[in-house]
C-alpha cells in the first residue's frame, strides 16, 4: 500500500520529470535555434496596399547558401531589405544570430554584411576611400584595404573616383564594401546581375570563400544556373510566396524528369526523340530504334531549376 | 549615440571639400550674396562721413579736426553754403562754431552748436561726426567741453542705411545656406543616390546620421553668420552674437531636417525653396517700411532672429532689451523638434 510519503515522493518525481522533459524540450530548441543563422516567420510587408511579400517563412542554417530564386517583382529584394532591418515586417518576426531584429538592430548589423541591387556608393570618392569610410563606422580601424580590393579582383589607380568605374568594378566593389567588418552572415541582392562573365566569376568566387570561412548567405537572384551551383538550398518565390525550399538536388530529383535523348538517322535526315528515363517501356524502344536505324547521338538530360520553377509556379524566371 | 561615428560622417563630408554641393552652398553662397548686397547697396569701401564747417571764429577748431582720419572736411564761409551742400547730398552735417567758442570752452561754459543734419544721413555716420567734434573740443578744453549740438533735420529722416537693413537678411541667409539647405541637401541627396540606406545598415542609427548632418550645417552656419558680419560691420558683442547665431541655426537645421526627410527630390526641394523663403524672410520687409504694424512680423519666427541681429549690431542693444526675443526662439527650437522623430521613421523605405 501507498503511504502518503509514498505519493508525495511520486507526485514529486513526475513534477521533476516533467520539469526536466520541458527543459529538455528547450534545451533541444535553443540548440536548433543556435544552428540557425537567419529565421524568418510569417514575415509580410505591403507597399501601399500592394502586398509584395505575404508570410513568408524560412531558415538558414549557420554556413549555409540558401538562394532566394524568383522572378522580376516577386519580393526577393523586399525580403532581404525586412532581414537586415531596413523595412519593419508589418507581420511576423525575424531573429539573426539568436537575436531579435525588432529588438538588436544595430547589434545585429553589425555583425551581418549587406550588398544591395541598387549600387549606392559614394560615387564622388575612391574606392580606398569608400571603404575606409564604411570600415570606420562599423569601427573596424585597421582595414587590409589592398588586401580586400585584391579579394574581389578589383584593381584601380589610388585616386580615381567610383563614377568613373565600370558596371562590374562597381559591383566588385560593392561586395567589398559588405566585407569591411568581417560579416558573419551575407544578404547579397542580385550580386551578380547585369555582369560579363568573368566579373560575375569573380563575384561568385568571393561568396564560396566567404562560405568557406563559415559565413551564412542569402543571396537572391533570378540566374537559376547561380542559384544551382552556389546554393545548398533553394527556395523559390513567386507573387510574394515561398512556394518550395528544398536542395537543388533533392528538386530535381523529386519534381524533375530525367530524359534520354537519342537522334537517329531516318529517311536522309535527322531526326530526335525524347524518351522518359521512368518509362518502362524506354528499353524496348531503343531496341527498337538501333534495329532499324543508325543512332547519332544518344544522352540524358536533367530537369533544370528553371523547369521546375515553372512546374511549382507556372511562371518563367525571366521574361 | 557614438561621436567617433557621427565624426566619421562629417569628415566624409569635409574630406570632399568643394566637390560637395552641400558645403558649396553653405560658404560660397553667402559670400556671393555679400558681394553682390556690396555692390549694389555700397558700404564695404563706404566714404567717410562728410562734415562742413563754418567757422565764424579764428580757425582753432579747424585745425584740431584736420588731425582727425575719421570724418572728411570742407570749410564753408556761410550758412546758405552748409544748406546748398547738404541740399546736393554732397554733406551729411554741417555744423556753425561761434566766434566766442574758444573763451566759452576756456571758461568753461556751455558751447551750443548749431547742426543741421541731413535727414538721409546715416545714424553710424551721424555719430561718427559728433564724436569727432567733441572730441576735437576737448583738445582745447581738457576738463570736458560742455557741449550741446542744437539739431535742424533737413529733408525726409531715414537713420538706417540700406545696407544696415539689409544686414538682418544677409546674416539670415548665410544661417540659411548651412543650417537649412546644409542637412536638407545631405538627407535628400543621400535618399536620391540610396547611399542613407548604406548607412542605415551599419552600426550608425537614425539619430546619428541626422545630427552629423545637423551639426556640420549649423556649425558653418554659425561661422558663416560670423564672418558675414565682420564682412558687413556688424560684429559687435560677440558672446551675445554668437548665442543668437547658435540658436538661429538649431532653428534652421530642425527645419533643414524637417524639409531633407519629407522630401524625397532635390528639385521639390528648391521649389518648395522659393514658397517657403518668403516666409522666412518676411520679417525683412517690416525693417526695411517701420511704418507697417509691426506685430504682423512677430508672428514670423525668424523675426526672433532678424530683430535681434539689427538691434545688436546697429543700435547696440543687449540682453536686457533683446533676452525675450531669444526665449521665444528658444520656444521655437523645443517645439520644431517634435515632428523630427516621426518624420525620421521613412528614411530607408
Ligand atoms: N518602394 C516601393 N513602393 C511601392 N511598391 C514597391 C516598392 N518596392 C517594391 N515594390 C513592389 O513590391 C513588389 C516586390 O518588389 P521587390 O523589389 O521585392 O521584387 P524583386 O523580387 O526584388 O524584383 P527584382 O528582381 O526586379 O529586383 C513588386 O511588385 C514591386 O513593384
Ligand atoms: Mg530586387
Amino acid at each position: 500500500m501507498m503511504g502518503f510519503n509514498g505519493f508525495f515522493f511520486e507526485f514529486k518525481f513526475w513534477c521533476d520529470f516533467q520539469f526536466f522533459l520541458c527543459n529538455m524540450q528547450s534545451y533541444v530548441k535553443m540548440i536548433i535555434e543556435m544552428e540557425k543563422a537567419v529565421s524568418a516567420e510569417n514575415i509580410t510587408y505591403s507597399y501601399n496596399k500592394k502586398l509584395a511579400v505575404d508570410h513568408v517563412s524560412f531558415h538558414i542554417d549557420k554556413g549555409e547558401i540558401l538562394g532566394f530564386l524568383g522572378p522580376n517583382g516577386a519580393g526577393k529584394s523586399t525580403t532581404l531589405k525586412m532581414l537586415v532591418g531596413l523595412l519593419v515586417p508589418q507581420d511576423g518576426k525575424v531573429s539573426i544570430l539568436g537575436m531579435n531584429t525588432s529588438k538588436e538592430l544595430k547589434k545585429i548589423q553589425a555583425q551581418i554584411g549587406v550588398c544591395f541591387e541598387e549600387k549606392n556608393l559614394y560615387e564622388e570618392m575612391s574606392a580606398v576611400e569608400n571603404l575606409k569610410f564604411f570600415a570606420s563606422l562599423f569601427g573596424v580601424r585597421r582595414l587590409d584595404v589592398v588586401a580586400l580590393l585584391k579579394k574581389v579582383n578589383l584593381s584601380v589607380e589610388k585616386r580615381q573616383k567610383v563614377a568613373s568605374f565600370s558596371k562590374g568594378m562597381k559591383q566588385r566593389l560593392m561586395m567589398a564594401r559588405t566585407l569591411v567588418n568581417y560579416p558573419k552572415v551575407l544578404f547579397l541582392d542580385e550580386p551578380t546581375d547585369g555582369l560579363d562573365p568573368v566579373s560575375a566569376r569573380a563575384v561568385r568566387d568571393v561568396i564560396l570563400e566567404e562560405k568557406g570561412k563559415g559565413a551564412t548567405i542569402f543571396l537572391t537572384t533570378h540566374d537559376m544556373m547561380e542559384a544551382d551551383k552556389l546554393s545548398d538550398r533553394v527556395a523559390f518565390i513567386n507573387d510574394g510566396k515561398i512556394s518550395v525550399i528544398d536542395t537543388p538536388e533533392n528538386l530535381k530529383h523529386e519534381h524533375g524528369k530525367r530524359i534520354l535523348r537519342i537522334c537517329y538517322r531516318l529517311d536522309g535526315g535527322v531526326r530526335e526523340e525524347e524518351l522518359s528515363l521512368e518509362d518502362k517501356d524506354m528499353s524496348k524502344r531503343i531496341d527498337e530504334i538501333s534495329s532499324k536505324y543508325s543512332i547519332l547521338d544518344m544522352h540524358t538530360e536533367e530537369a533544370t531549376l528553371e523547369d521546375i520553377f515553372i512546374k511549382f509556379t507556372g511562371r518563367k524566371l525571366v521574361g | 549615440m557614438s561621436i567617433s561615428r557621427i565624426l566619421s560622417i562629417i569628415k566624409r563630408e569635409l574630406s570632399l571639400g568643394f566637390r560637395s554641393p552641400m558645403l558649396i552652398f553653405a560658404l560660397v553662397l553667402p559670400l556671393i550674396l555679400t558681394a553682390v548686397f556690396q555692390l549694389i547697396f555700397g558700404g564695404l569701401w563706404q566714404q567717410k562721413p562728410v562734415l562742413a564747417i563754418y567757422d565764424i571764429g579764428d580757425g582753432i577748431i579747424v585745425s584740431e579736426l584736420e588731425k582727425n582720419k575719421a570724418v572728411e572736411f570742407i570749410e564753408v564761409d556761410s550758412e546758405d553754403e552748409i544748406l546748398n551742400l547738404i541740399e546736393a547730398e554732397e554733406v551729411d552735417v554741417g555744423v556753425i562754431f561761434p566766434q566766442d567758442i574758444e573763451d566759452l570752452l576756456k571758461e568753461d561754459k556751455e558751447v551750443i552748436l548749431k547742426t543741421y543734419v541731413d535727414g538721409e544721413a546715416y545714424a553710424k555716420d551721424r555719430a561718427i561726426i559728433a564724436a569727432t567734434v567733441v572730441s576735437a573740443l576737448r583738445k582745447i578744453a581738457p576738463e570736458g567741453p560742455e557741449v550741446d549740438f542744437e539739431q535742424i533735420l533737413l529733408g525726409e529722416e531715414m537713420g538706417l542705411s540700406i545696407l544696415e537693413m539689409m544686414l538682418p537678411l544677409l546674416v539670415l541667409y548665410s544661417v540659411l545656406a548651412g543650417a537649412f539647405l546644409g542637412p536638407a541637401i545631405l538627407l535628400v541627396g543621400a535618399k536620391e543616390k540610396k547611399t542613407i540606406t548604406a548607412l542605415l545598415i551599419t552600426p550608425s542609427s537614425k539619430a546619428e546620421i541626422l545630427t552629423a548632418y545637423g551639426l556640420l550645417g549649423g556649425v558653418l552656419a554659425v561661422i558663416m553668420g560670423i564672418v558675414i558680419l565682420l564682412l558687413n560691420g556688424g560684429w559687435t558683442q560677440p558672446l551675445l552674437m554668437i548665442l543668437l547665431l547658435i540658436l538661429s541655426s538649431m532653428f534652421m537645421v530642425e527645419l533643414g531636417l524637417i524639409a531633407g526627410l519629407a522630401v524625397d527630390d532635390i528639385n521639390v526641394l528648391f521649389a518648395n525653396m522659393k514658397l517657403f523663403g518668403i516666409l522666412l524672410i518676411a520679417p525683412e520687409l517690416f525693417i526695411i517700411f517701420p511704418k507697417w504694424p509691426q506685430w504682423i512680423a512677430k508672428i514670423f519666427p525668424t523675426y526672433y532672429f532678424m530683430h535681434p541681429v539689427l538691434r545688436i549690431s546697429i543700435y547696440g542693444e543687449g540682453f536686457a532689451e533683446i533676452g525675450w526675443e531669444l526665449l521665444v526662439l528658444l520656444g521655437f527650437i523645443v517645439l520644431f523638434f517634435i515632428p523630427i522623430p516621426f518624420l525620421a521613421k521613412r528614411l530607408g523605405k
